[in-house]
């Protein structure tokens, strides 16, 4: 996928030379005006650098890292990929859109870079401003914030468990006093019996127990009330866990390795990259094995695995990395791979919608995946689940101007729905019909 | 591990004392299930049992809550263009050389699973079966493997032994015969001729049913044996004689799309419509005058009518006392032919060359050709001639073919001497069949191509002059078939690729005819793209009306009316809208297709006038329980046994008979739905264990004559028998009974002169007014139980326009192909247990009313009685007229069945739906019950599993499950379904369109059956969209909503029904 640029690129300094101009009279409204100008116009670098950052892991990612030019993925890392080019730079882009013309010039640099790397730098469908951009975002590479909020969440769970264990380990401990206490007790009686010369008659604990409860009529029935209640509520919420599998951490015929690939500072490829049906489809797609070898033809070795993972792939695929060549594709044999996130069938659930739509990134439902080596299931998949979401969640899409769609929605709001919907300043994807049966059941 | 409690249990004195007190009538086989030792060793106690049994299903319960593990397989290598969970539609062409229609094809993941029309580009028109053949691509009973004598065998052995066999026979100087279909298709025909020159084979054309005599008439007056295209868009006036034309005659499609664009009331004009005809059929049902006449009647009536207009036109007048007797029936047509001459249609059903000559020769009084005939742009459908069928049966007899070849054509099965030919077929030295099934033709070939589906295959047509279409696979093939062309090519030594060939031939003979796209190349692309393209094709020259004998002609014709007038009664052979001529047989969906007229389903029956029936003393009522008399027809020694179908509009005197049933006589296995199925699964089975097919075959009954093959007969024998038989049928009341809510009806003249209150009043409410201590009339909307629902957008609804539904049945189909909608056979459907979720209620008109009733002292408990029974009965056969109404969930506002609901399964949706939740429905059944419009359906059954359903339910089949749509659930067992108003499509429509930014486009958005009618009747929109084309009809003058009176507030709109009659 490509994006448009919708704003020229202007060098930066255009601003400094206007802060330093004359404090004119006549100049005034002129620097004001260039003032805003100049403003739009950063902020248009900074979009830009964000286009570019998604250009670059659309287009680039597979191959280059954004790190120095010795991190080697499958090419050299980009970072400040322009200062090597120095003054090249009219060269750079042509062998970025067209490696094959740029040796051509016969370029010592260029020359150079074809031979020290073993694969071939294929042609990019880029045009010069999305190169801008790239270029752009590789000068200056924003750092971002790692979500944290799963790590806790998992923490918190182990901490629950600990605490069965102590109160299972400690009440042990209590009946285990408990009997030993009780056979000194009947013990020392026996003897003293003994001493006496009676015929000792003790209790049973059965009868012990009888007599106990005979004796404390109304404790034992608030006590059973309690526990009845009590293992009534467990039971409820035990019957509605049931289908329910947050944590399902199913083996997959390939280890494969999500942090690897996806955190920022080992191989960082967006999700979509991969899984490049979740903004078209209600499929996010398991990605077919010849997205797997835009880099895998390359990189051949893994970090955690070496080899004997990644050859799975080539095994799939009939691909021998010897030769570098695919046999016949009638003995290659797809991956079974075992899926994680399961919904039944009589749900609708369209990933594109969330992605696209509702601008909800792939971590929210599915975790911090960047931090997980296989994927487990992150989050509980329930209706409940669902629905909470749908009644917290705003419609990113309304308050957009530019979105017809909404805009068409809400001038046809009757006053009354839309005082109703806008109590607490906010539209809600439940507000605009969300939690309705026939949204997800069809 | 002892498990005895020995504990001893008082058994009661009973038990003791006197044993010969029993529950059961028998003694229970005690020693049969305890015999053994075991039991008597085991200390197991029954208690004992029970506990464990106990801990077992409970454990077992658990243990099957865990998730079973699902697997996910993705592509290795990607194409390009499929993205798993959005659907790719391929444009395509069906031609079958019956129906002709520019399809949509949507598939997913690469399986085709809806058929839409192609309204942009082609002949974007569907009926009933097209919409239906995506099912029969998945039917497991199509051949998987070529068959050398009867056994499975590679194509290299077939085509090996092929070639040597044909060579054979061609250095011999025997004949070689290659029977086809109407291909209508240039590149086919390059390889039939390809074909024909390599072993100097001879091409036959042989069709189901034969339009030879158009032809001949044709080529009699104006020297081309051509047949001319119809425009009945143009046509103020369209008379026809038994001609079905929107489901039978010539291309139904172009004619039904003509059709309703000349049936719109809004227009300035409206077309009347006459039709002259002995069986109701969809057109005649349709018709404004339908005037019922037995075919000998019609005889005199084309040429009564042929005096009328030439006495007006100045010309000669044909003599003849029987001729003037039926010149009142064709009156009132005769007038309004006249008062249109030149922009009317006179059109003629019969395969008779005299009549056609004489119909030809009225057009021509009328100035019709070149306005709203067009001989000059002829089309291609029919091509078969009776002649080269008959001289093909001589050159067998002397055993002069050595070969005989069939592609597509089943002679065994339609050829009205079927029984004859096959004799002779036996006897050819060498029989290759190229066929989708091994059929009754097929399994008595010494070799078998099996062929791809349509949706597996190349081609081109040029059905209408000069409008090409292609078709190209939306699946690779299914099977290890061969497309028929390709088996062709390589039997004649040329390289056998179709795909190639296609291509080249399109480029070569197409591109030269177009001058828009430069490159050839583009050129093919864009028509694969559009799937069809207009080229420019000289006109076919033809010359002026030629003089002829007209009054020898019409002597001839008086003739044989005389000769008519047998005792007994005329047969009149029909297709019918569902099967058509028997080659969609195995399909299901189309097996269960309600007929329009008579709404029976799985069946074939003769349709008699109900007072003809009451002579015999046949069973007029049938219901669930009450079945139907049999009877048998006798004609020339031939006979034909079914049930006698009460059938209002038959013309006295008449009988019908559908064709296309009884196919798989001899057990051929042509499809699992196509034979008889028992009550509890299973097929019925004769005596020797051969099953039963549906219906009868009635191809032999088409009477040939030396000019041509026709449908009807006369001096037909109907003995009663002592059988009777159960049909199913989807509605057996007739008429809406005085009910004044249900239909409205008016004429085109109300209609443009009048105000709304004279043909669609108001339904109003009478209130006790405090204030003026009368009673005041209010409008019915204003009285309302329940609050308005939010407006928060959308509001969807449907408007059905009832003056354009022809009845067809196309909507019902798509809506199932679309909406997983179970196939449940016929038992089921006798016991009202179907599950359309849209269905046509046809209902006859009446002349019997409350007031009628009144006069006649039809009231009290009794009278009333008597008077709803009177109500029931439509009305005498030359006034009856009949009114189509699709029926789908309403979407009411205010729904009845939302309201008792139980557990809040059925709820209202902001957008004005009545949503449907399948998984929290418990199957109380209460939202049936309150439901005024009776469209809700119950799963009673595991429609997808029950053994009853395994024949009949596409869904049990391995391979036809492959066609349910995956964006909607397939319900199970115990829960409520209806119409959802296509809901998956109104989600991805909206979807697109959030996901864009851009407003949601009037039309963008298309229910299953609002893109599925052909005569656009059905409209889906946004009633908020004040733009929207919904708007304009649902709020018109004509719209009103179905038993508003109720107080349900629906969204779904019907508009009146107009007809154009004084």
């Amino acid at each position: 996928m490509r994006y448009k640029i919708p704003y020229k690129i202007v060098p930066l300094h255009l601003n400094y030379v206007l802060l330093h101009m004359h404090t004119d009279i006549i100049m005034k409204p002129l620097r004001i005006f260039f003032g805003i100008l100049s403003g739009v116009l950063f902020f248009a670098q900074a979009q830009t650098i964000e286009e570019g950052e998604k250009l670059f892991k659309g287009n680039c990612a597979a191959c280059h890292k954004v790190d120095v030019k010795e991190a080697v993925l499958v090419g050299p890392g980009l970072l400040k990929i322009r200062d090597r080019w120095q003054d090249k730079q009219e060269l750079l882009k042509i062998w970025i859109k067209e490696p094959k013309k740029a040796l051509a010039t016969g370029d010592a640099y260029v020359k150079e870079l074809w031979d020290m790397y073993p694969s071939e730098m294929p042609g990019q469908a880029v045009n010069d401003a999305e190169i801008d951009a790239i270029l752009m975002y590789l000068d200056n590479p924003p750092v971002k914030k790692v979500a944290a909020s799963a790590v806790v969440a998992t923490e918190k769970d182990s901490d629950a468990d600990n605490n069965w264990l102590v109160m299972l380990v400690l009440s042990g401990v209590l009946l285990i006093v408990y009997l030993v206490a009780r056979s000194l007790g009947t013990q020392l009686e026996e003897l003293a019996a003994k001493k006496r010369g009676d015929k000792h008659t003790h209790l049973s604990i059965f009868e012990e127990i009888c007599l106990f409860v005979h004796h404390q009529k109304t404790w034992v029935v608030i006590l059973s009330v309690v526990l009845g209640l009590m293992g009534a509520v467990r039971g409820y919420l035990a019957l509605m866990q049931i289908g329910v599998y947050p944590g399902y951490h199913p083996t997959q015929p390939i280890n494969f390795p999500h942090d690897v690939h996806t955190s920022k500072d080992m191989a960082g490829i967006e999700c979509v990259y991969c899984h490049n049906s979740v903004e078209k489809s209600k499929h996010a797609g398991i990605p077919s094995a010849n997205v797997c070898m835009n880099c895998h033809k390359g990189i051949q070795e893994g970090r955690n695995t070496g080899k004997s993972e990644i050859e799975k792939i080539y095994k799939a695929v009939n691909f021998s990395p010897k030769t570098m060549q695919y046999g016949n594709p009638k003995d290659a044999e797809p991956i079974v791979w075992n899926k994680v996130h399961n919904l039944p069938d009589h749900v609708y659930f369209n990933h594109s919608q969330h992605v696209v739509v509702g601008k909800i990134a792939c971590q929210k439902c599915h975790g911090p995946v960047e931090t997980m080596q296989t994927v487990s299931q992150y989050s509980p998949l329930t209706m409940g689940w669902c629905i909470d979401c749908h009644r917290e969640t705003e419609v990113p899409g309304y308050t957009d101007e530019k979105n017809k769609y909404y805009r068409e929605l809400h001038a046809r709001m009757d006053n009354k729905s839309l005082q109703k919907m806008l109590e607490d300043d906010k539209v809600t994807v439940s507000e605009l019909g969300g939690l309705e049966c026939g949204k997800c059941h069809y | 591990m002892n498990m005895d409690t020995n504990k001893k249990y008082w058994k009661g004195h009973q038990a003791e004392h006197s044993p010969s007190l029993s529950e059961f009538s028998q003694e229970l086989p005690q020693d049969v299930f305890l015999s053994g030792t075991a039991l008597e060793d085991s200390q197991t106690s029954r208690r004992d049992f029970l506990k464990y049994l106990g801990f077992g299903v409970s454990a077992a319960a658990l243990a099957s809550c865990e998730a079973p593990v699902v697997k996910s397989i993705p592509y290795l290598n990607k194409p390009e263009d499929i993205t798993p969970g959005v659907a790719n539609w391929y444009a395509s062409t069906y031609f079958d050389g019956y129906d002709y229609a520019s399809v949509l094809v949507k598939t997913r993941e690469g399986r085709p699973i809806h058929i839409q029309p192609n309204k942009q580009f082609g002949l974007g028109v569907l009926n009933a079966r097209i919409n239906a053949s995506v099912l029969s691509l998945y039917d497991g009973e199509r051949l998987q493997n070529p068959i050398v004598a009867g056994k499975a065998a590679t194509w290299e052995t077939l085509d090996a032994e092929v070639k040597t066999a044909l060579t054979a026979i061609k250095a011999k100087g025997k004949k070689i015969v290659l029977l086809t279909p109407t291909l209508a298709s240039p590149s086919s025909q390059a390889v039939v001729d390809t074909f024909v020159q390599a072993y100097g084979a001879e091409h036959v054309i042989m069709d189901s049913v034969s339009r030879s005599a158009m032809r001949k008439a044709n080529e009699q007056c104006f020297g081309k044996a051509i047949l001319p295209s119809y425009h009945f868009d143009k046509a103020k006036t369209i008379v026809s004689f038994s001609a079905d034309f929107l489901n039978d005659w010539l291309i139904n499609t172009a004619n039904t799309q003509q059709y309703a664009k000349g049936r719109n009331p809004e227009n300035e004009w409206m077309s009347a419509h006459f039709q002259f005809e002995a069986n109701l059929s969809v057109t005649g049902s349709n018709a404004d005058y339908r005037i019922p006449l037995k075919p000998s009647e019609e005889y005199l009536a084309i040429l009564a009518l042929y005096n009328i207009i030439a006495k007006a036109k100045g010309a000669n007048i044909l003599a003849g006392a029987e001729i003037a007797s039926m010149e009142s029936k064709v009156q009132t047509a005769a007038q309004s032919l006249l008062a249109n001459a030149g922009k009317s249609l006179v059109v003629c059903g019969h395969n008779h060359v005299y009549l056609q000559v004489i119909v030809n020769a009225i057009n021509n009084l009328l100035g019709n050709y070149a306005q709203t005939i067009d001989l000059q742009n002829p089309i291609y459908i029919n091509q078969m001639q009776e002649d080269n069928i008959l001289a093909l049966l001589e050159n067998m007899k002397k055993s002069e073919v050595g070969a005989v070849l069939t592609w597509g054509v089943n002679p065994a099965y339609y050829l009205p001497n079927a029984d004859e030919f096959m004799q002779l077929y036996k006897q050819v030295e060498l029989t290759i069949a190229l066929s989708l099934y091994q059929d009754e033709t097929a399994s008595q070939a010494k070799y078998i191509a099996p062929i791809h589906h349509y949706l597996e295959s190349w081609s081109d047509y040029q059905v209408i002059h000069g409008q090409y279409a292609l078709a190209q696979p939306t699946i690779g093939s299914l099977y290890n078939t061969r497309q028929a062309q390709s088996s062709l090519l390589t039997w004649a030594d040329k390289d056998a690729d179709y795909h190639a060939f296609i291509q080249e031939h399109w480029i070569s003979k197409q591109f030269k005819k177009q001058n828009k796209e430069l490159n050839p190349l583009t050129f093919w692309n864009n028509s694969l793209h559009n799937g069809s393209a207009i080229l420019q094709e000289n006109p076919i020259a033809v010359s002026a009306f030629a003089n002829l004998d007209i009054q020898a002609l019409a002597i001839s014709i008086v003739a044989e009316y005389k000769a008519m007038q047998k005792q007994g009664y005329e047969l009149c052979l029909y297709r019918k809208m569902s099967l058509g001529d028997g080659s969609h047989v195995a399909n299901p969906w189309l097996q269960e297709l309600p007929d329009p007229m008579t709404k029976a389903t799985w069946d074939n029956y003769i349709t008699m006038n109900p007072k003809d029936m009451e002579k015999h003393s046949f069973v007029t009522y049938y219901d669930q329980e009450k079945p139907l008399s049999v009877a048998q027809i006798q004609i020339d020694g031939k006979t034909l046994e079914l049930p006698v179908f009460p059938a209002y509009g038959q013309k006295q005197g008449t009988i019908g008979v559908a064709l296309g049933y009884g196919r798989g006589a001899n057990n051929e296995k042509i499809g699992k739905a196509a034979y008889q199925t028992q009550e509890y699964g299973g097929y019925m089975e004769d005596a020797s264990g051969k099953r039963l097919p549906i219906g009868k075959n009635a191809y032999n009954f088409v009477a040939r004559t030396n000019q041509s093959w026709t449908l009807h007969t006369a001096g037909v024998q109907v003995v009663p028998t002592e059988k009777t038989y159960l049909i199913a049928s989807t509605q057996t009341h007739h008429t809406v009974m005085d009910r004044g809510s249900v239909l409205k009806e008016t004429t085109f003249a109300t209609y443009k002169n009048q105000d709304k209150s004279a043909y669609n009043p108001a339904n109003t409410l009478q209130v006790w007014s405090e204030e003026k201590q009368a009673f005041d009339e209010i409008n019915i909307a204003q009285a309302d139980l329940w609050d308005a629902h939010p407006n928060i957008g959308h509001r969807w609804g449907l408007s059905i326009d009832l003056n354009t539904c022809i009845g067809c049945g196309a909507c019902a189909t798509a809506c199932q192909s679309e909406n997983n909608v179970p196939v449940v056979g016929k038992d089921e459907i006798r016991r009202v247990r179907d599950m359309f979720w849209l269905r046509i209620d046809r209902y006859f008109s009446s002349d019997y009313n409350a007031q009628k009733a009144e006069e006649d002292g039809k009231s009290g408990v009794m009278g009333a009685i008597e008077k709803y029974h009177l109500m029931e009965v439509p009305s005498h056969e030359d006034t009856l007229s009949v009114v189509f109404q699709p029926v789908m969930c309403q979407h009411c506002n205010h729904a009845p069945c939302e309201t008792v609901c139980p557990v809040a399964a059925t709820t209202h949706s902001s957008e004005g739906l009545n949503q449907m939740t399948y998984n929290r429905c418990v199957g109380t059944r209460y939202c049936a019950n309150n439901c005024p419009y009776k469209v809700r359906r119950f799963n009673w059954f595991n429609y997808t599993g029950y053994k009853k359903f395994a024949e009949v339910n596409p869904s049990q089949d391995v391979q036809a499950r492959m066609v349910l749509n995956p964006d909607v659930a397939v319900r199970t067992r115990g829960v409520m379904e209806k119409c959802s108003m296509c809901v998956q499509r109104i989600q991805a429509g909206k979807l697109e369109a959030k996901k864009a930014g851009t407003a949601l486009q009037d039309g963008a958005i298309q229910t299953a059956c609002s893109a599925a009618c052909p005569t656009q009747a059905i409209t889906f929109g946004d009633l908020n969209d004040k733009d929207a084309q919904i708007v304009k009809k649902a709020f018109g003058a004509r719209a009103y909503r179905m038993l508003e009176e109720v107080g349900t507030q629906s969204n779904v709109y019907y508009l009146t029904k107009v007809r154009n009659k004084a």
